[in-house]
């Protein structure tokens, strides 16, 4: 199983200048159009104008990052960057030694990270990999109205995890669990039985009931959206594998009304989990 | 000769019945007569399809739509990849990949885009399917790879002097161990130096130019080592259709006959997007011109920059 080896946050990065040309504010009155939505260019105004191309260089500079050079990179986001031309995916390839497999996973709302991981887990099982990076991006500057967003208050934020074989909790398993089915139930089948504590770390839009009675939760920053368990996770993994022999990684979809669950195992949890398959990632059903 | 994971079950096309001169076009996009010269006389241009009319999920669906016929259960199909060019396709509203997967039914599935990769991001979503499917043990379960969109704004309707985008949509049926296609390779890679699109310099641009027939073609000798093949063995390579002379440019490269390549749907469809390996292959098939059991490359690349090639070995199960 692949390890969290390094990993880097950033929240609320300076405010940049506004800076949209003719060009893309025709692409994005011309995306909206056939939806019937209208560009409100107050709000790139108002916005705080921070590109994915800035959380990146501010991600890859960070100091257990830095130099690192993956064979794949998966960049995951909810909201898409304002500059809808720019390849994050290959411009961080570059910077990065350019050898690697580069893309982006998208249009899953907070669930494009948990699929990240996935897909980084299984090119890991199959020897594909040996290093990869995730980047959760999230720029909250929109050329439309979206109360998600824009009701929430929602700040910049990104987290980079690097993934390989060095010390780090493992990850042990990916699950999504569907709208009347039982969060709570996923959660015990995935820690049940284990020695040692699990923590929960919730994102602000889970239901408190769905937290198993006794495992202690931290909850995210309601600033945040897709980056929210991931930007918690880059920032406290070292404290967290010190004092929890797992931690489950616990967010729920507004809008698919989908939750999904990333299990990481530290060096005591040693039972395979209830429901894995080969490299340990299967879909609930 | 390499041993294959994946393989394609069913691939389905379809595009607008509306056909358009691209002189018509280019009108429109206000290129000059040298310019209107450089697409139809160098680049081999002729017709494209739009249908200004046709929304981007009624050109998607029905490829995605006609390959699920191929489906006994629904519940089957665990992953929908929606692989497209333009970074978003939709406005934050929507999630074109989660629309998609709800329209068709396809309840439980996982649903996502893929970008980044361009016009290469078909390729690489067969890819990640098969990886995401290995890791599940494969068994009964597929993923169906989607891809089509509009040209909806000048940036996205012209690649200045390279490329005039049209309307067509795609899908392919993915499994492990299947009764399709073998997937006997994949090759990628990407030069991240040309990442900023629309920020790219004149100096750039002649420099991409001169790399591009050098990096695609070791691409695809890379994807024929991979798949334990001479380049020799490649029956036919299936390509996207970006403009004749970079093909031109590939063969030379590469020191094989143009008829190698098959680009008998540059003229007659134009670049569409992440489509134009499927849509081609869906050409050749009802041509009667993909044979049992003869390998095909197929090819493409993305702007920003990455490269994709992969062998398949044709295997025609009845009904495909």
């Amino acid at each position: 199983m692949v390890s969290i080896t390094a990993a880097s946050a950033v929240v609320a990065p300076p405010t940049r200048r506004f800076d949209h040309g003719p060009d893309l504010l025709t692409w994005h009155r011309d995306m909206a159009a056939p939806f019937g939505l209208t560009v409100d260019e107050d709000l790139l105004r108002a916005g705080r104008n921070v590109s994915h191309r800035e959380l990146l260089d501010e991600l890859i500079e960070a100091q257990d990052v830095r130099g690192a050079s993956p064979d794949l990179i998966i960049v995951a986001h909810a909201l898409p960057d304002m500059h809808p031309l720019f390849v994050g995916a290959s411009y961080v390839n570059k910077l990065l030694g350019g050898k690697a497999l580069s893309f982006a996973i998208i249009e899953q709302g907070l669930a494009a990270p948990f699929t990240a991981l996935r897909i980084a887990a299984a090119f890991h099982a199959s020897g594909r990999s040996s290093l990869s990076m995730i980047a959760v991006l999230e720029q909250t500057t929109l050329p439309t109205r979206l109360p998600l967003v824009h009701d929430n208050e929602l700040v910049d934020s990104g987290a980079v995890l690097l993934l390989g074989h060095g010390q780090g909790m493992r990850v042990a398993g990916v699950r999504t669990v569907m709208p009347g089915e039982s969060v709570r139930d996923r959660i015990v089948a995935l820690v049940g039985g284990q020695p040692g504590q699990t923590l929960v770390v919730a994102g602000s839009r889970v239901d408190a009931d769905a937290i198993p009675d006794g495992l202690p939760v931290r909850w995210c920053d309601p600033a945040t959206y897709c980056t929210s368990v991931w930007v918690e996770l880059a920032e406290h993994r070292d404290t967290w594998r010190a004092e929890y022999s797992a931690v489950v990684l616990c967010d729920s979809e507004p809008r698919s009304g989908r939750t999904h669950l990333a299990l990481l195992a530290g060096s005591t949890f040693s039972a395979v989990p209830e429901g894995v398959r080969y490299a340990g990632f299967r879909r609930d059903s | 000769m390499a041993s294959a994971v994946g393989t394609l079950e069913r691939i389905e096309s379809f595009h607008p019945e509306r056909a358009v001169d691209v002189a018509e076009v280019a009108d429109r996009l206000g290129l000059s007569r040298a310019r209107q010269r450089l697409f139809a006389k160098i680049h081999g241009l002729r017709t494209l399809r739009l249908d200004p009319d046709m929304g981007l999920f009624d050109l998607v669906l029905p490829a995605a739509r006609a390959v699920l016929h191929a489906v006994a259960d629904p519940a089957q199909v665990r992953y929908v990849i929606y692989a497209h060019t333009s970074q978003a396709v939709t406005p934050a509203e929507l999630d074109a990949a989660d629309v998609i997967r709800e329209s068709l039914g396809l309840d439980r599935a996982e649903a996502f885009g893929l970008t980044q990769q361009n016009c290469a991001a078909g390729l690489g979503a067969i890819d990640i399917a098969v990886e995401l499917l290995r890791a599940d043990g494969g068994g009964d379960a597929r993923a169906l790879v989607v891809t089509g969109e509009k040209p909806f704004t000048p940036l996205a309707q012209l690649v200045p002097n390279i490329a005039i985008m049209g309307d067509a949509g795609a899908a392919c049926l993915v499994a492990v161990g299947g009764a399709g296609h073998p997937v006997l390779s994949y090759a990628c890679r990407t030069l991240g130096e040309y990442a900023d699109v629309i920020a790219l310099t004149e100096e750039q641009m002649q420099q991409f130019g001169q790399e591009y027939p050098r990096v695609l073609a070791d691409v695809m000798r890379t994807a024929a080592d991979r798949a334990g093949l001479d380049f020799d063995d490649i029956d036919l390579v299936i390509p996207h259709n970006v403009n004749m002379f970079s093909w031109r440019q590939i063969t030379q490269e590469m020191d094989i006959p143009a008829e190698r390549v098959f680009l008998d749907n540059v003229a007659r469809f134009s670049h569409c997007f992440a489509s134009d390996v499927l849509l081609n292959f869906t050409t050749l098939r009802q041509a009667g011109r993909l044979v049992e059991g003869r390998h095909y490359m197929l090819v493409s690349v993305g702007f920003g920059a990455t490269f994709a090639a992969m062998v398949i070995r044709y295997h025609s199960p009845a009904g495909n």
